[in-house]
């Protein structure tokens, strides 16, 4: 539960420095501290997501700097390829998702330093 | 909006959304940039419609990854509702400390667990697996005689007259065909 806490608010501190909903916060604790597989990582981490980045939405709205029209055209093929992409991760082994997790990373990382 | 900006906005959506099914992750990282850049959107205004794309995409990528038993509900709910405490840190902390700082210190992070997942993604070293004991081989048996201990008494045990017993050497019972199983 302290790990769980710790997670959470590390989820919403990254959020709040860099307003990104915090996925790549949230999956290593699970992977390294909580013994998680990476499908059981996954799964759970879009399910906090889901939480923390309907709560931000809701308040940027209120702000009105929510362009409805700009959110369908992105999210609407962002469903198609969440589906497709959950349906792909039960096909591959937890080995290639770890190995496509770490490039992630580290192309994230090199973002982050560019 | 052109053609091709609407196709390379489609095309972000649906990269955003598989790397957010398969790998867990939010998909921001590519979302924000499409407004920025593309769709040539003010920052503040990126992040809004961006983040309630992501909530929509993270939605169904729950419900479908719960379709695949992936999904700890009361893991998810207790670091997404401890979330909005973060918030407040993060804003102290962004206050306090210099932006760049925060960047290479995160990207240091990410680098470390970057390679620690590749790392596990690779298979195990040749001297790991060299390592692992294996099987002693059986010794051969002879033909035609058994290699039971209590076949010959005098090599197992010694065996009391009076009651037919066989004992070890060092007193202890010793099993054997006298004894039954």
């Amino acid at each position: 539960m302290v790990i769980l806490g710790s997670v959470g608010t590390a989820v919403g501190a990254f959020s709040g420095l860099f307003g990104m909903g915090g996925g790549v916060v949230i999956i290593p604790p699970l992977i390294f501290l909580l013994s998680y597989g990476e499908r059981e990582a996954a799964g759970t981490s879009l399910a906090a997501l889901a939480i923390v980045a309907s709560a931000a939405a809701a308040v940027h709205a209120l702000y009105g700097n929510v362009d409805l029209a700009m959110g369908l055209l992105l999210g609407v093929p962002g469903v198609a390829g969440v589906t497709l992409g959950a349906m792909l991760q039960q096909r591959v082994s937890q080995r290639t998702l770890a190995g496509a997790l770490g490039l992630w990373f580290i192309a994230t990382a090199a973002m982050l330093v560019i | 909006m052109d053609p091709l900006e609407m196709l390379l906005v489609v095309a972000f959506g649906v990269t955003g959304g598989l790397a957010a099914g398969a790998l867990g992750i939010g998909g921001g990282t590519l979302f924000i940039p499409a407004m920025v850049f593309v769709l040539d959107q003010s920052l503040l205004k990126a992040e809004g419609t961006a983040l309630a794309a992501i909530a929509v995409v993270c939605v169904v990528g729950a419900w479908r990854q719960d379709g695949y038993g992936n999904v700890r509900l009361f893991d998810a709910l207790a670091i997404g509702l401890l979330s909005p405490l973060g918030v407040v840190v993060g804003a102290g902390v962004a206050n306090r400390v210099p932006e760049r700082t925060l960047e290479l210190g995160l990207a240091a992070l990410f680098a470390y667990f970057g390679i620690r997942l590749v790392r596990r993604a690779l298979p195990p070293p040749a001297a790991a697996r060299s390592s692992t004991p294996r099987a002693r081989p059986r010794p051969r048996r002879r033909r035609g005689r058994t290699s039971f201990a209590g076949a010959h008494p005098a090599r197992a045990g010694i065996v009391d007259r009076r009651t037919h017993r066989l004992t070890a050497r060092d007193d202890s019972p010793v099993r054997g065909p006298s004894q039954g199983t």
